[in-house]
């Protein structure tokens, strides 16, 4: 396990020490929380899933010390009551007396639609950041803690205008875009006193970015050949048929066959982009003359996606705590150091008031782990 | 090695780090267990610092299985201890049993545990005491709200469908209603909107509308079926069925989203739970007592409405054998086919795309049982609903809607 850190990172031995230790008994886990959340509707589920936090955060070890978790149950669940009473439940009220009032095909309730995805998007982007800030502000090493400075709405600001341009650009603007989100994510975290930097461009991405993009775009032709060449082939074969006998059970299978195909095909050139932005951002991450490394593959990606898509499916959900470790391990285990910060020069940061959980995250479900 | 360790102070100590929470430096300390609690002591320091049992938090419960611990003390608020021992986390386990994952799994669930026995207390309440929340706050709805909602939902269901209207068709089932109306003691009139769906149906909406289906009156042997459907219709109207549904879909999809922690997206597609309303048995009874006394109010025979849950109850003996036969489900319901009544129930299967399930096919089985509470009335003399000229133009009134069906399903063909 630690050869494999020092080959990944490339860090010598006076670089800082990241290790992860998996945790046992989380299969049980896993059961208990689903029972316990069953037997009390639901409510549990914020208390379980604080439990799994703590395991995953004290299985990353930086300098043979564990993280520390400090988040509660009933921080999460408060955050969940206050996005639900006062911005989930209005907005579909509102929504809900919007068609109402003014037609479900009326220009009235089309304008109020739009009006309230605005607003979506720009909660998503809040969302993002408070539950980056609450989590940072839970997690503590050494007893210090980590914090997120600057304010939700610049960076939702940014999530939100860039969005549409994206759609504009084809897709062209995710790059800059994502890097843009990152830049302001982490030079507004802290460690203690001492602030993360964040110093990525978005030019070393663009080329593979180009080839995944062709890429889609020629999985998407020849999809679309295909299926046009089948249908119109049967449709000729069978235009004495009835409307519903047409098409054959066969070419419906291929159908599906290659839609199948060209998604994991897709799949694993996302990975092999996904993979190599995540190592550049490392790369371009410091902390106190340190720098971040981690080598993740496209292949080691795809492995523990499907791998983990297949837990899931076959526990129903319940095994999602392996999974998340899972994830976890094959990212801490690629990641490192390079060079040391002076860990005792570190002094605690300012205390902020962050008392309620993510619960505008989750109503959105965004959940990084 | 530490097979007893409650007996004597553990001579061995153990290797741990420890940060005072100021700055993140560490120091190596030797931990050993005492009878008044962890004691740590850092190199070139006289005394160690003694932390209390009862005072230790770990950062996670201790299980047989860890192999480490964080420890932090109220004693000494942010500093914390980390040392890599299964046998010294065994023996903490044992000095400290409040640090066990039992003990800690307890004292998380206890919240959830006391609002689920508050939410069953609720529950209770509801139900013993018969209180009807969505009910009320149904009756909360201001007029024009409840009009329009109405309006919503009889627009989005006649749109796919031909209405029926032929001008004296629409006089006579008009006056029909404005009788029975003139009665109900309704807050508004009642409007009844025609349709021909090809399949036995009527039903409320918010707003005091009524739907009804074109054979309800070509099936109906006189106008007083018909006019005992709308009565029982205006029934529910006037007990705000339509709008109680309404706000229990809204009520129950928010409490879905509130039970799955947010994560079932069920509010976004309240729509789709409006789809699922049906009427209690209860409030059948009440519909069925509105339309008892509108009747004798309007001074029409109860008889009508009798005969149709009679007719109704044959339906449903027969629907059971039609289901059986899945082919039919899809048909297109031809009026030939459709004389001895089988395929109707069959039609009636088919899910169509309402807000309001089947009022009147639904509410078996007991048809019979209501034909006969309804017989039991009290006699009182009484008028023929319509004429008989009304009644002839009431039944024509889909005969052009007929044609444009017909014409449609010609179209479809080519
Ligand atoms: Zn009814």
């Amino acid at each position: 396990m630690d050869q494999h850190v020092s080959t990944a990172t490339g860090g010598d031995a006076s670089s800082a020490h990241l290790r992860w230790v998996h945790p046992t008994g989380l299969i049980s886990l896993s059961f208990t929380n689903y029972v316990l959340s069953i037997v009390t509707l639901g409510i549990y589920s914020f208390w379980g899933k604080t439990e799994v936090r703590k395991r995953m955060w004290s299985a990353i070890r930086l300098e043979g010390e564990p993280l520390l978790y400090t988040g509660t149950g009933k921080e999460l669940f408060l955050g969940f009551l206050f996005v639900f009473f006062i911005v989930l439940l209005p907005i579909m009220l509102f929504s809900f007396g919007a068609a109402y009032y003014f037609g479900p095909q009326s220009v009235g309730y089309t304008v109020f639609t739009l009006a309230l995805y605005v607003l979506i998007f720009f909660l998503v982007g809040v969302a993002i950041y408070r539950a980056t800030r609450y989590r940072l502000s839970r997690t503590r090493w050494r007893g210090i803690r980590g914090s997120l400075v600057g304010s939700p709405n610049r960076y939702a600001f940014t999530y939100f205008w860039t969005l549409p341009l994206l759609i504009l650009t084809l897709g062209w603007l995710g790059p800059w875009r994502t890097t843009k989100l990152q830049n302001i994510l982490i030079n507004d975290m802290r460690f203690g006193d001492r602030p993360f930097s964040f110093t990525a461009t978005s030019k070393p991405l663009y080329s593979r970015f180009a080839w995944l993009w062709i890429g889609g775009l020629l999985i998407t032709a020849v999809i679309g050949g295909i299926i046009t060449y089948l249908i119109s082939a049967d449709l000729a074969a069978n235009a004495e048929a009835t409307p519903d006998k047409k098409i054959s059970i066969q070419t419906i299978l291929i159908v599906y066959g290659v839609f199948l195909g060209g998604f994991m095909l897709y799949g694993i050139a996302a990975a092999w982009y996904s993979a190599f932005q995540f190592n550049h951002f490392s790369r371009n991450t410091h902390f106190e003359g340190a720098s971040f490394r981690a080598n993740l593959t496209g292949g080691g990606l795809i492995w523990i996606t499907i791998t983990n898509l297949l837990i899931t499916i076959f526990s129903f959900g319940i095994l999602s705590p392996v999974v998340q470790a899972r994830t976890m391990r094959y990212v801490i285990q690629r990641m490192g150091f390079v060079g040391s910060p002076h860990f005792a020069e570190i002094a605690q940061g300012a205390e902020q008031d962050i008392s309620r959980g993510e619960g505008l995250a989750q109503a959105f479900d965004i959940d990084a782990f | 090695m530490h097979s007893d360790p409650a007996a004597q102070p553990q001579p061995a100590s153990f290797d741990g780090r420890m940060s005072d929470g100021r700055t993140a430096a560490s120091v190596p300390v030797q931990v050993s267990f005492t009878d008044t609690g962890l004691a740590m002591k850092a190199p070139g320091t006289p005394d160690p610092v003694i932390w209390s049992y009862p005072s230790l938090t770990t950062a996670e419960p201790l299980r047989k299985a860890s192999s480490d611990a964080l420890i932090s003390s109220s004693e000494m608020p942010g500093a914390t201890l980390f040392v890599e021992s299964a046998d010294f986390t065994r023996t903490l386990s044992q000095r400290a049993a409040h640090l066990s994952t039992g003990a800690l799994r307890w004292q998380y669930a206890k919240p959830g545990l006391m609002v689920t026995a508050a939410i069953a207390a609720i529950v209770a309440a509801v139900w013993l005491f018969d209180l009807t929340p969505a009910r009320t706050i149904a009756g909360w709805l201001p007029d024009p709200v409840r009009v329009r909602m109405g309006q919503q939902v009889v627009q989005s269901m006649t749109k796919d469908y031909p209405t029926c209207h032929t001008d004296d068709g629409r006089a006579a089932l008009d006056k029909l209603t404005a009788r029975l109306s003139a009665v109900s003691g309704g807050r508004e009139k009642f409007n009844v909107v025609v349709v021909d769906w090809g399949l036995l149906n009527a039903f409320a909406t918010p707003g005091s509308q009524i739907v009804m289906t074109k054979e309800i009156i070509t099936d109906a042997k006189s106008p007083d079926e018909v006019a005992g459907v709308l009565a029982h219709e205006m029934g529910h109207g006037l007990e705000l069925h339509p709008e109680t549904g309404l706000v229990r879909a809204i009520g129950m999809s928010a409490a879905l989203e509130l039970m799955s922690g947010g994560n079932t997206g069920t509010l976004a597609n309240v729509g789709a739970l409006l789809a699922q309303l049906s009427y209690t048995r209860v409030a059948e009874r009440e519909a069925d007592n509105h339309a008892v006394r509108i009747l004798k109010a309007a001074t029409i025979s109860p008889k009508g409405l009798a005969d149709f849950f009679q007719r109704i109850s044959k339906l449903e003996g027969d629907g059971e054998e039609a289901k059986k036969d899945p082919e039919k489900k899809d048909e297109t319901i031809s009026d030939e086919a459709k004389k001895d009544g089988k395929d109707e129930s069959a039609a009636s299967e088919r899910s169509y795309t309402s807000y309001f399930n089947t009022d009147l096919l639904r509410t078996h089985p007991q048809s019979q049982e209501r034909a006969k509470l309804i017989k039991a009335q009290a006699a009182y003399d009484a008028t023929p609903a319509l004429s008989e000229d009304e009644w002839q133009a009431l039944r024509g009134i889909c005969k052009n809607a007929k044609k444009k069906l017909d014409d449609k399903k010609k179209a479809d063909q080519k």
